[in-house]
């Protein structure tokens, strides 16, 4: 439907077209003298290529047909007249796409320049094809002698000119052209000139005046009225004013008048065709110069008139010589007012001086611009800050100025200072937090809500061996792999940071993760999401390294897991004696037979001792081992205990008759030590050298003071330590072959506690020894333990 | 008359077990450690096995794991009789194939002979 429409809209506007180019073309042939069908004044010329501009070259038929119409109804010969029609059609169509192409299309009156290409293409090289094609035709089809092919090609040729420079401009600027309305006082201007221009074509080529009775010279009297057409009003007015003059000055002419009458009518035309030319071309020339003229101006003013910016020009005195609209804003004066003015009045006259100078500078060399901040006083008195840039334009003739563009930045100056509190207290907080960050001791490492690293803190880089620069901005998934136990990696969807990316919600977990060095430890992750107005926009995860939580995990349960056996071993030895006791007694009670109950009551006895020893030891090491082990030093030698512990083993001493050898330095050296712990080391060492010393045995004891510290020395020839246990003696629960073999009731705790009680007050100790030969011990202990407070009641007996 | 080889290293409890399987008809060897136990066991090749797990030189589980080479002593019932009684012990001790896993504070002497002659199907 719609494109039925379409259809019958253009074959109406076809339709239209021929029958003006039919009517056109019978009015141009009954002015056909030098042959019927060839017309110095064709106007149909004009209609074709302004449709075919305007409308597209579709439209052809239409003037095909017309042509064709035109000349069968003027010759009657249908070969010659679809010959012309041809050769007219063509001329339209050559002359429309030379614009086309070289001269901007229908925007062809909108430069000087286009204008003479148009000349060419459709005023001289379109008419010609035409006027071969016809003339040929014409003399072909014998309806024109071969003799007169020049004159009837040449007339052909000028008539067709005329029509396309003189109609084509009119119909297309009308088109073209937006419809300006004008003021009052210019339809009034628009009267006087256009009653002017019909007097004076009047006047110069009818029988109104002597001028164009007598064929005077004078065409030139319709110049000025063209030209003030062209100054003052615009382009498709002189267009208008030239069709309405050559439509006149043919006419008059035909009717004998004017300066271009001659007696051959023919020739009249191609005179006056040659003066309306020119006449068009300069017309137009003139009026689209003018035309392309105003429209950059507008648009310069537009631009200067819309700008954010004032623009002044300034002379060498800096004397305000233009200034835009916009200056009103920025400074309070209209333009009206500031013109005229002096431009350095308003600078600040604490600044006035460097602005001169920078003048000066600026004035010296062609071209140059200069940028400045200074301070300006408004119309209002009101300071502002202004920014400027000026241009030294002296030297361009169409400026000679020097150019400066301006404006108020105030609010920038206020603004930039906020700005600058502003980042420095954000500096101040960033600080904060990085210290914070840095000082925290766990690792912490924030992600965007994708799970790409922003930032990681000191005890991050520490952890893992990465460096921040390293890492932001990458996977925290693809950095760090992540096993639930090791060789059980987590699936990417499972772990922490993805979850709590998804759920929004914090997420706990121990897990293993891999370091730089692909080393993996166990760790204590929490991830936390970061929601900024119910959006989750990234998350942090903090991770504790727990290596040394699981390794004191795992020795406490083998710690419980040994004592707990430790313990059982003499309660089963307890239980076995006392039962067999029970049952021996049940039986003595028919026998009389009492040969077991001494021993049996005896191992129970020894066993019970051996188990509040072992409890003792085992509550004495977890107060060690927690850290909350008491240090409390009095004044009191070392040799007043030694000598202490030595008078309670005398019995055993004199048992196994060992020589013993004491070492003591001369005078009393009063010292700072805690007696409760320094008993602890001496029993243990003592009793040990006693016990494991076959009878007859030798021990020695030496107290020495180096320096702040007591170095005590005890050499024993005992059975001694074998090379390959040596490292182990210290160890929890670990006993010696031959200490197992000389006394199989120990619990292999009393070393373990003499280092440990050595090491908190700061001491040293350490050991030689040989198999059978014997060991000796080396204590260091400082002569002033420092006080420390905590537990006090550790239980003396251990071995 | 069946022989039992007892591996403990604590000489009271050692003392104890002989006096009850030596009373209950068993012919007791005695061995104070896991060592000394593979040795009595490859020379004398006991009937049944009582074991402690924590012993010096060599503990009862690697001593049970060492007999079992012994194509001879391959199918000769193993009790394990310790104070040790975690799951991953309880689990080795099963491994090596014992009868049985006895823990001693739960038992008095006449029970546990009472025990191990039921496991070995003896009055």
């Amino acid at each position: 439907m719609k494109n039925y429409r379409h259809i019958l809209k253009n074959v109406a506007i076809g339709a239209a077209l021929l029958v003006a180019y039919f009517f056109a073309g019978k009015l141009g042939l009954s002015l056909a003298f030098v042959n019927e069908s060839a017309s110095a004044v064709w106007p149909p010329t004009g209609i074709a290529l302004a449709a075919l501009l305007i409308l597209g070259f579709r439209f052809w038929p239409a003037i095909f047909l017309g042509a064709f119409l035109v000349n069968l109804t003027t010759s009657g010969d249908i070969p010659t007249s679809l010959g012309i029609a041809f050769g007219n059609t063509a001329e339209g169509v050559v002359g429309v796409y030379l614009i086309n192409r070289y001269a901007s299309g229908r925007e062809v009156f909108s430069k000087p320049l286009n204008i003479f290409k148009f000349v060419l293409f459709v005023g001289i090289v379109a008419p010609a094809i035409s006027a071969s094609i016809g003339v040929s035709v014409l003399v072909l089809g014998g309806l024109a002698e071969l003799n007169q092919y020049h004159a009837i090609w040449f007339t052909w040729w000028l008539g067709d000119m005329g029509g396309a420079l003189v109609v084509t401009p009119f119909l297309i600027l009308w088109v073209v052209e937006t419809f300006n309305r004008f003021k009052p006082l210019k339809v009034l201007e628009a009267a006087v000139v256009l009653f002017i221009l019909l007097v004076v074509s009047q006047a110069v080529f009818s029988d109104l005046s002597v001028f164009g009775i007598q064929n005077y010279p004078v065409a030139f009297l319709t110049f000025p009225v063209i030209l003030w057409v062209a100054l003052r009003f615009g382009r498709k007015e002189s267009a208008t004013a030239i069709i309405v003059l050559a439509t006149l000055a043919v006419h008059g002419t035909l009717q004998g008048f004017g300066p271009f009458s001659r007696p051959s009518s023919n020739e009249s035309l191609l005179l006056l065709q040659a003066f309306t030319i020119i006449m068009s071309i300069v017309s137009l020339a003139l009026s689209s110069a003018i035309w392309e003229g105003k429209k950059l101006e507008g648009r310069f003013r537009g631009l200067i008139e819309n700008s954010s910016d004032a623009i002044t020009l300034i002379d060498l005195q800096t004397n305000v010589l233009y200034t835009s609209p916009s200056t009103l804003r920025v400074l309070g004066f209209s333009p009206e007012e500031f013109v005229g003015m002096n431009g350095l009045s308003l600078v600040d006259p604490a600044d006035k001086e460097r602005i001169s100078h920078l003048l000066k500078d600026l004035v010296s060399s062609q071209g140059k611009v200069l940028d400045l901040e200074t301070r300006i006083r408004r119309k209002d008195g009101k300071w502002i800050w202004v920014e400027a840039v000026l241009t030294n334009l002296l030297h361009e003739p169409a400026v000679g100025a020097l150019v400066v563009n301006y404006r108020d930045i105030s609010e920038n100056k206020r603004s930039q200072g906020e700005l600058v509190a502003f980042a420095q207290r954000l500096a101040e907080e960033k600080a904060k937090a990085e210290v914070l960050l840095a000082s925290i001791g766990e690792g912490i490492v924030a992600t965007d809500n994708e799970g790409r690293i922003i930032l990681v803190n000191k005890a991050f880089e520490d952890l893992f061996g990465w460096q921040a620069s390293e890492v932001t901005g990458k996977q925290l998934t693809q950095l760090i792999s992540m096993e639930e136990e090791v060789g059980k990696p987590v699936l990417e969807s499972d772990r922490p940071m993805r979850l709590a990316l998804a759920s929004g919600k914090k997420i706990t977990g121990n897990f293993y993760l891999s370091k730089k060095n692909k080393s993996k430890f166990p760790a204590s992750i929490t991830a936390t999401p970061l929601l900024l107005n119910d959006k989750i926009i990234g998350g942090i995860k903090v991770v504790r390294d727990i290596t040394v939580e699981k390794q004191i995990d795992k020795a406490k349960t083998e710690f419980v897991s040994l004592a707990s056996h430790q313990l059982r071993t003499p309660l089963t030895i307890m239980k076995w004696q006392s039962s067999q006791l029970v049952n021996e007694l049940e039986e003595a009670e028919e026998k009389l037979d009492f040969k077991n109950y001494h021993k049996r009551a005896q191992n129970v006895y020894t066993t019970n001792e051996r188990m509040i020893e072992l409890v003792n030891a085992i509550l004495n090491i977890s107060k060690i081992e927690l850290g909350t082990l008491a240090v409390e030093p009095v004044e009191i030698s070392l040799q007043e205990i030694v000598d202490g512990i030595l008078e309670e083993m005398e019995e055993e001493i004199q048992m196994k008759k060992f020589k013993l050898r004491k070492s003591y330095p001369t005078g009393s050296t009063k010292s700072l030590l805690d007696p409760r712990l320094v008993r602890i080391v001496f029993q243990n060492l003592l009793t040990n050298a006693i016990k494991y010393t076959p009878p007859k045995g030798q021990i020695s004891i030496k107290i020495e003071t180096v320096k702040d510290e007591v170095l005590f020395t005890i050499t024993d020839t005992g059975v001694g330590i074998l090379p390959e246990d040596q490292d182990k003696i210290f160890n929890k629960f670990f006993r010696t072959e031959a200490a197992r073999q000389i006394d199989p009731n120990g619990n292999g705790l009393g070393m373990y506690v003499v280092k440990a009680i050595v090491n908190e007050v700061k001491g040293k100790i350490w050991f030689e020894s040989k198999v059978d030969k014997g060991t000796t011990f080396y204590v260091k202990l400082p002569l002033r333990m420092k006080a420390r407070t905590g537990a006090k009641d550790l239980n003396e007996s251990f071995v | 008359m069946k022989k039992i080889l007892i591996v403990e290293d604590e000489a009271l409890l050692l003392e104890v077990l002989r006096d009850e399987f030596t009373h209950a008809g068993f012919s007791a060897l005695l061995a104070k450690d896991g060592s000394e136990g593979l040795a009595t066991a490859q020379k004398e090749l006991p009937d049944v096995i009582l074991v402690d797990i924590l012993m010096p030189k060599m503990d009862g589980i690697t001593m049970l794991n060492k007999i079992r080479q012994n194509s001879k002593l391959a199918n000769t019932p193993a009790i394990i009789l310790t104070n040790l009684n975690d799951n991953k012990t309880i689990e080795q001790a099963l491994q090596s194939g014992v009868y049985d896993f006895l823990v001693k504070s739960d038992w008095n002497p006449k029970d546990l002979v009472k025990r191990v002659k039921e496991k070995l199907n003896l009055k």
